[in-house]
């Protein structure tokens, strides 16, 4: 028979009193004994609470009898168990006056309390009529089996189900305290580096932890610890108050209740709440289990009702509202199953799905910081030019403070500087609407910007209608001054000669078209993160740079009359450092400003066209024209070759 | 002495096709495949071999004499009716040219008989070609070339190359290079007037040196 099969066999089986041979069920006419006191039981899962001579003995040891018989084939089949409901009291058994429970001596704590005791007769024990007796230690509020029915069996089919009872009901709490260990340690790490959501990460790391001395109910643990019966109750509730509290003021902050964020923020009310529970512990170590319950019962009842609260506030989040109500009521289910005597428990499960809950907020929070930290450091990228990314993410990643990454940007060097205006900015800004002027100016830097990068020259501000570049930042030793100079005038070179190219893509944005003029200068200047500590930013600055913008200037409707718009006024120096002619030539005619001190600087201009077109460029055009042999001719457009 | 003309008798548009036909299939080499979308093709009549296309309707050809003989031709192809353009046929146009179809003209069929190819010569062809176009509600010429030369001597001149990635093609899978169209804006009269300028001073110079 395969196994499935004797599982199935062996569920349905067990819901059957004697249906088997092999098989004898106790679940009636048990006797039970407390003290002096004598008392017949219908069934053996009745409360202690609810059996009244209990309460008049006043014993905390009860016992269980019963009498049963085997006939000669059963009492002679090999492998005899017997099968006991779970119970959270401690407890001896004894079959024909011989304790069986293998256990050690002192039988005073609870252990294993929702398994089902599996216990081996041996089979020199047992005769045509034998007997079954249970000893159990415990307080009354807290005693009795969680189920009704014992089995006598050699039929191991019906042991199946037992150790799968015991396995989902029992045992996973084992694997569950491990899991909220973990977590509650991840949670307690994270909240020592990470500082947006630290409440919440302790919170979450306090019930995680605190859940797990209810788990270790499941396992032998308190009979290490305790000697009294009941101490371990007492020990896993209260640290259930502080796991219930803990969840309900997470779900709190995760909806942001502002009653909760106050909580947390507020001095006062965590010192109310921390004398509350100190002074509950104190009662606790000497009082009677019923006040200790009275007195840690508000917190579960809080916790019961305003956790669903939060959490529904928080519904917006399915994953999260799920898997919270989930839990919850899974708890509750426990609770109801006190309240009937039922052995679903699921009170672990509750908690694990709840911590669980937890964590998974906390992987989206990751995931969106993540993300929230890519995005900040492509923007920052964008807000910074493209040469000192490298060395930022370099600092960056090493952790070093501001303070650091600002010296280490800072320095000086020889550079070129070029300044682009927009001419007639200010009456294109006058005349055309602002989004116009807005999708223009935008299109245009955007053009430039393009050209600039394309000749290694770094894009540092705009102001208005002009833009200011920079050639050469962080290379040092590695490029001089005439590879510069050369990279910079073809920049500017091929910005020229692209003009008429941007302004056909501004026509066919339906922009209006424009005119530039630019101006460049090569020296030393000093870059870096600049301005008041509140708001940096990257700049370049220096005497070169005020040269730059006076040529700037000095291109005025005076200079226009002889040189028209779209042209260049380059620095003398620039030009000179440049050794190669093809790229001097362009840049031919002397002109010469004066600043205000007297100082005088000598530049050259460089027009939008090359304007030496002679006689070779028409023999060159000639020969490329009627020299080689192919003119427009035949295929249709759709024809397979495209 | 080089004079330029609008070629409107009928005559005149033979002989310029005949031109053309000279050039091209004499001098280059070259004829037109059969059936190819422009319906270019080689006709005859008692006088010889010119070329024929689907465009007659709505040609311009200028012609350029030298003591009255036409060396020198190009046609000016209107499309006021917004049909397609000859090189539409081909491959697609840039957007601005798309967008302002009926305002651009394209310029093609242009030859030089080889006795006469000199600078002076094709900057005045050049010069007459703007200028009558220069009085055409036009606002873009366009031509196609091949790069590097013509090309770049056509961007000297302030031409732009369409570049788009398709904007490289070729007529047909025979040709040995492609060909890029190149267009200039004739709203722009800066340009306008140094394109002129330009050829003036070739055109210049060159008769400065014929009467040395």
């Amino acid at each position: 028979m395969s196994v499935c099969k004797k599982i199935a066999v062996g569920f349905a089986m067990t819901m059957l009193s004697n249906v088997s041979l092999a098989t004898v069920s106790l679940n009636h006419a048990w006797k039970l004994r407390a003290g002096t006191k004598e008392v017949a039981l219908e069934n053996i899962d009745s409360r202690w609470r609810d059996i009244s001579v209990i309460d008049e003995s006043n014993s905390n040891d009860i016992e269980y009898y019963k009498e049963f018989s085997l006939d000669e084939a059963q009492r002679k089949e090999p492998g005899q168990f017997i099968i006991v409901p779970p119970s959270w009291m401690p407890y001896q058994i004894f079959v024909n006056g011989q304790d069986i429970s293998e256990i050690r001596a002192n039988h005073s704590t609870p252990e294993k309390i929702y398994s089902y005791r599996i216990y081996r007769i041996p089979n020199a024990l047992l005769g045509n009529e034998n007997n079954v007796k249970i000893l159990a230690k415990g307080e009354k509020i807290l005693g009795g089996f969680r189920g009704s029915e014992v089995l006598v069996t050699s039929h191991k089919s019906y042991l199946i189900p037992a150790y799968l009872k015991n396995f989902f009901l029992n045992d996973v709490l084992i694997i569950f305290s491990i899991l909220s260990f973990s977590i509650s340690l991840t949670c307690f790490l994270i909240a020592k580096m990470e500082s947006a959501h630290r409440r919440q990460y302790i919170l979450l790391g306090l019930a995680s932890i605190t859940i797990i001395p209810h788990h270790l109910l499941s396992t032998s643990f308190y009979g290490w610890l305790f000697e009294n019966p009941t101490a371990p109750f007492r020990f896993h509730l209260f640290f259930q108050a502080i796991t219930w509290t803990s969840f309900a003021l997470f779900y709190g902050l995760t909806s942001g209740s502002e009653t909760v964020v106050r909580i947390s923020q507020g001095r006062k009310m965590l010192g109310f709440v921390g004398t509350y529970i100190l002074s509950v512990l104190a009662f606790s170590l000497y009082s009677p289990f019923g006040v200790f319950f009275t007195l840690i019962s508000p917190l579960f009842a809080i916790s019961a009702i305003i956790a669903p609260i939060w959490l529904y506030q928080y519904r917006h989040d399915l994953v999260v509202f799920c898997m919270g109500a989930s839990g919850i009521t899974l708890s509750v289910v426990s609770l109801i199953s006190d309240v009937t005597t039922l052995n679903i428990y699921t009170h672990g499960y509750g908690a694990m799905l709840i911590t669980l809950t937890g964590f998974y907020f906390f992987i989206k929070t990751f995931v969106r910081s993540a993300k929230r930290d890519r995005s900040a450091g492509e923007l920052l990228k964008l807000m910074l030019p493209d040469p000192i990314h490298l060395t930022l993410d370099a600092l960056i990643d090493a952790g070093a403070p501001v303070v650091q990454i600002r010296e280490k940007l800072r320095g000086d060097s020889t550079l070129t500087n070029i300044f682009i205006d927009i001419c007639s900015y200010g009456k294109m800004a006058n005349t055309l609407p602002p989004r116009i002027v807005y999708e223009t100016r935008s299109s245009v830097f955007q053009f430039i910007n393009a050209i600039m990068i394309r000749n290694g020259v770094a894009f540092i501000k705009s102001i208005g209608d002009s833009a200011h570049f920079v050639g050469g930042l962080y290379q040092g030793e590695k490029t001089s001054n005439s590879l510069l100079a050369k990279h910079t005038l073809l920049a500017v070179m091929e910005l020229l000669d692209g003009i008429d190219a941007m302004n056909i893509h501004l026509k066919e944005k339906d922009l209006p078209g424009v005119k530039l003029k630019i101006s460049a200068t090569i020296g030393v200047c000093e870059f870096g993160l600049e301005g008041p500590s509140s708001q940096l930013r990257y700049d370049v600055q220096g005497h070169w740079v005020n040269v730059t913008k006076r040529l700037e200037d000095a291109m005025d409707q005076r200079f226009y009359e002889t040189y028209s718009q779209n042209v260049a006024l380059v620095a003398a120096a620039l030009i000179t450092k440049c050794e190669d002619l093809t790229i001097r030539k362009r840049f031919r005619d002397l002109f010469a400003i004066t600043d205000k001190n007297g100082i005088k600087y000598e530049a050259y201009v460089g027009r939008q066209y090359a304007e030496v077109i002679d006689h070779s460029d028409f023999m060159r055009a000639i020969y490329g024209q009627f020299s080689h042999g192919d003119v427009p001719e035949t295929k249709p457009k759709n024809a397979a070759n495209g | 002495m080089l004079k330029s003309q609008i070629l409107s008798r009928p005559l005149d548009v033979l002989e310029a096709k005949r031109l053309v036909y000279k050039v091209y299939a004499n001098s280059l080499g070259w004829l037109p495949e059969p059936g190819n979308p422009s319906g270019f093709r080689v006709a005859q009549d008692k006088n010889g071999a010119f070329f024929e296309d689907n465009f007659g309707n709505r040609s311009i050809w200028v012609g350029i004499y030298s003591h009255d003989e036409l060396v020198a031709t190009a046609r000016i192809l209107t499309n006021f009716q917004e049909e397609s353009h000859e090189v539409e046929h081909y491959t697609s146009l840039p957007k601005m040219l798309t967008v302002a179809k009926a305002k651009a003209v394209e310029i093609n069929r242009v030859a030089i008989l080889p006795n006469f190819q000199s600078p002076d010569i094709f900057a005045f062809l050049i010069q007459s070609l703007v200028t009558t176009i220069e009085e055409m509600p036009v606002d873009f010429i366009f031509t196609t070339v091949a790069f590097p030369e013509p090309g770049n001597f056509c961007k000297k001149l302030g031409f732009v190359r369409d570049d788009r990635p398709i904007g490289e093609f070729k007529y047909s899978a025979k040709d040995k290079t492609s060909v890029s169209i190149v267009y200039f804006e004739m709203t722009n009269k800066a340009k306008i007037e140094r394109l002129l300028n330009i050829c003036e001073d070739i055109i210049t110079q060159a008769s400065k040196r014929a009467s040395a």
